[in-house]
């Protein structure tokens, strides 16, 4: 069965003013897209591949399951194709978010100290990836929780990774998610960021991470 | 006090118009190249490095292969650069890095080069990097320098 682009939980512009309308539009339908053709178009000729499912297919980046001749292919837009699904389900409308679960807020707490602490360790991973690639707060083996960065489409469930983590919150810092708005003042981005967070997601994607899962798409 | 210098392009911000817009060159040059070069500048202040030339600083933060900081400030899969080089015997090579990788580490000597970090082509293309790399090639390459760089190579 072909991976197909989930549809956006909100509208183009639901973002504003923090991520712009335009950039929703060409992000979701152009780039999010393309990683979907792509991966269809390189397991088409290993079907059995595509009953795997988009989390098994990163799982398996980097292993010998995936054969040789689409293994750049498979983790560039399979990653791809996971890591933006996960992110447009961690946004919403400004001001639609409750905050994080207790849970949620006690485990920050622990791991780093406090919320505050644990967003400007966010940022400066955010900030610091040279190049393309993603910031992610997740769920480490020992059950704490961990702040790591990736380069490209890469992302913590994928054998390649630095760091194993499951990720509940992630930010992609290709320049194509805020240089319309942006242009080079990414740092402005990633504050502007936390305006859009879904705790609610964040917290469920939390439970599930606690309990060995990664997150619903 | 020898700081590495942020050149200005050969032409107006506006020359290459409609291909590549003034925009991308006040961003692409004037914040991008520009933070590169004063970034590069507050690390080599007070060091050896302070008073070498911008290839030598290159090559050393290169550092065989694990580059130090200065290194990222000195077709890809996201950002990164396609390269058509030349061998001193005057064969031709095209190759890619990424990030800010570049083939004078692996001992070639470009003569052209496209920029495909999305900085370079977002504000005018958005997605479409095929589109700008065509009308790159199309339009706005120098081959007067690119000759002028081919011939230097086989020096």
């Amino acid at each position: 069965m072909a991976f197909t682009l989930p549809a956006l939980p909100y509208a183009f512009d639901a973002l504003e003013p923090f991520v712009d309308a335009t950039t929703m539009q060409i992000h979701h339908g152009k780039h999010h897209q393309a990683y979907v053709t792509n991966l269809n178009n390189a397991l088409d000729k290993f079907p059995e591949l595509k009953d795997l499912g988009i989390v098994d297919i990163n799982k398996k980046v980097g292993t010998d399951a995936i054969p040789k001749d689409i293994a750049t292919v498979v983790r560039n837009n399979g990653g791809g194709h996971w890591n933006h699904s996960f992110f447009w389900k961690i946004m919403t409308a400004p001001t639609n978010s409750n905050g994080p679960s207790d849970e949620l807020k006690a485990a920050v707490d622990a791991s780093f100290g406090s919320m505050d602490v644990m967003k400007e360790k966010f940022n400066a991973a955010a900030a610091g990836r040279f190049g393309s690639g993603w910031a992610w707060l997740g769920v480490k083996a020992d059950g704490s929780l961990g702040i790591t960065s990736t380069p490209n489409q890469d992302n913590p469930l994928q054998g390649v990774a630095d760091e194993a983590l499951l990720p509940v919150l992630g930010l992609d810092v290709w320049e194509h998610a805020y240089y319309l708005k942006y242009q080079n003042r990414r740092p402005e981005y990633i504050a502007a960021f936390w305006n859009i967070v879904n705790w609610e997601q964040v917290s469920e994607n939390f439970t599930a991470a606690k309990a060995g899962s990664p997150p619903a798409l | 006090m020898n700081a590495i210098e942020l050149k200005a392009p050969p032409y107006p911000l506006d020359a290459l118009e409609p291909h590549m817009s003034k925009s991308t060159f006040e961003y692409h040059w004037g914040k991008h190249h520009k933070t590169y070069v004063d970034n590069l500048n507050k690390q080599i202040a007070g060091k050896d490095w302070e008073n070498k030339e911008l290839e030598e600083i290159v090559l050393a933060s290169w550092n065989n292969g694990s580059p130090t900081p200065e290194f990222n400030n000195a077709a890809q899969f996201g950002s990164g650069w396609a390269w058509l080089n030349s061998d001193k015997s005057g064969k031709l090579s095209i190759s890619k890095t990424p990030n800010a990788v570049l083939p004078v580490v692996e001992g070639k000597s470009p003569i052209l080069t496209c920029d495909v970090w999305e900085h370079a082509y977002y504000i005018d293309y958005q997605n479409r990097r095929p589109d700008f790399i065509q009308t790159f090639m199309d339009k706005l390459i120098n081959w007067d320098m690119v000759s002028q760089r081919y011939a230097a190579a086989q020096q």
